[in-house]
């Protein structure tokens, strides 16, 4: 086939194709790494840690509620892979706004469990940010 | 503090709250994502408004590109195309889904011929 392309000399195909496979492979030996720490540090964690990361990992919302409220805002049906990436963005928005009222009671001096002035400061950053969508007003730059 | 309402009916406390669609997952949530093992229930229904607030948005927002009127999930990766963890996770979950679909039709396929 590479004689077929005249404007592509052998060589420069094949060091193409191989400059690929080996970006390929590194990519897998991050992975395995990856997963590798991961196991090393899941397997060092004390009774407590365990269990919040066994919720951290299980925890989702119910696919009915879910499709229903979608379902309830178009008046049409959806398809479970709406629902699917619905759910899953909605979970990671969450542990965006659960982290940040984290930090703001840490930084207030205070303990959880988190109180609902932490949470709302915590929406204030980060809409701030720009990281939660609001289209009911408009930014006014100057 | 007051003790709350439990979810799911009765006495509103005067707030006007509609029904709770996902208390007990939310406390799931928030304990994972760090909080305490008993996060406050005002604390969980802030959550909870903030979650439909969301999806509603994202909702009106994907009615509103590609396919008027409708949601679909091109629309949803669209729209959070520059969130890189919300991007990342979507595409992680469908790929997931479709690995499985694949599984089971194939296990299907082994046991009950096509």
């Amino acid at each position: 086939v590479d004689g077929d392309d005249p404007s592509l000399q052998p060589s420069a195909a094949k060091e193409v194709k191989l400059e690929l496979k080996e970006r390929k492979e590194k990519k897998q030996k991050v992975d395995e790494d990856e997963i590798q720490k991961m196991q090393i540090l899941v397997s060092s964690f004390s009774e407590e840690q365990m269990n919040r990361y066994a919720l951290y990992r299980r925890s989702a919302f119910p696919k009915a509620a879910i499709k229903r409220l979608i379902q309830s805002i178009t008046g049409t049906s959806v398809s479970q892979n709406v629902v699917i990436a619905m759910s899953g963005i909605s979970k990671v928005f969450v542990g965006e706004v659960v982290e940040e009222a984290l930090d703001v009671c840490e930084k207030w001096g205070e303990l959880p469990p988190l109180q609902p002035k932490h949470m709302r400061e915590a929406v204030r950053r980060l809409k701030a940010r720009g990281q939660i969508p609001n289209s009911k007003y408009k930014k006014i730059i100057f | 503090e007051e003790d709350a309402e439990e979810a799911g009916g009765g006495l509103d406390g005067g707030q006007g709250r509609r029904q709770r669609l996902f208390s007990k997952e939310l406390r799931c949530m928030m304990y994972g994502f760090g909080d305490d093992q008993n996060p406050y229930t005002e604390s969980v229904d802030i959550l909870e408004d903030l979650v439909i607030e969301f999806i509603t948005e994202m909702t009106h927002k994907a009615m509103s590109i590609g396919r008027q009127g409708r949601v679909q999930v091109e629309d949803i990766v669209f729209l959070i195309r520059k969130d890189p963890r919300k991007f990342a996770r979507v595409k992680d979950l469908l790929t997931m889904n479709e690995e499985l679909k694949r599984a089971r039709k194939a296990f299907d396929e082994a046991n009950y011929g096509s």
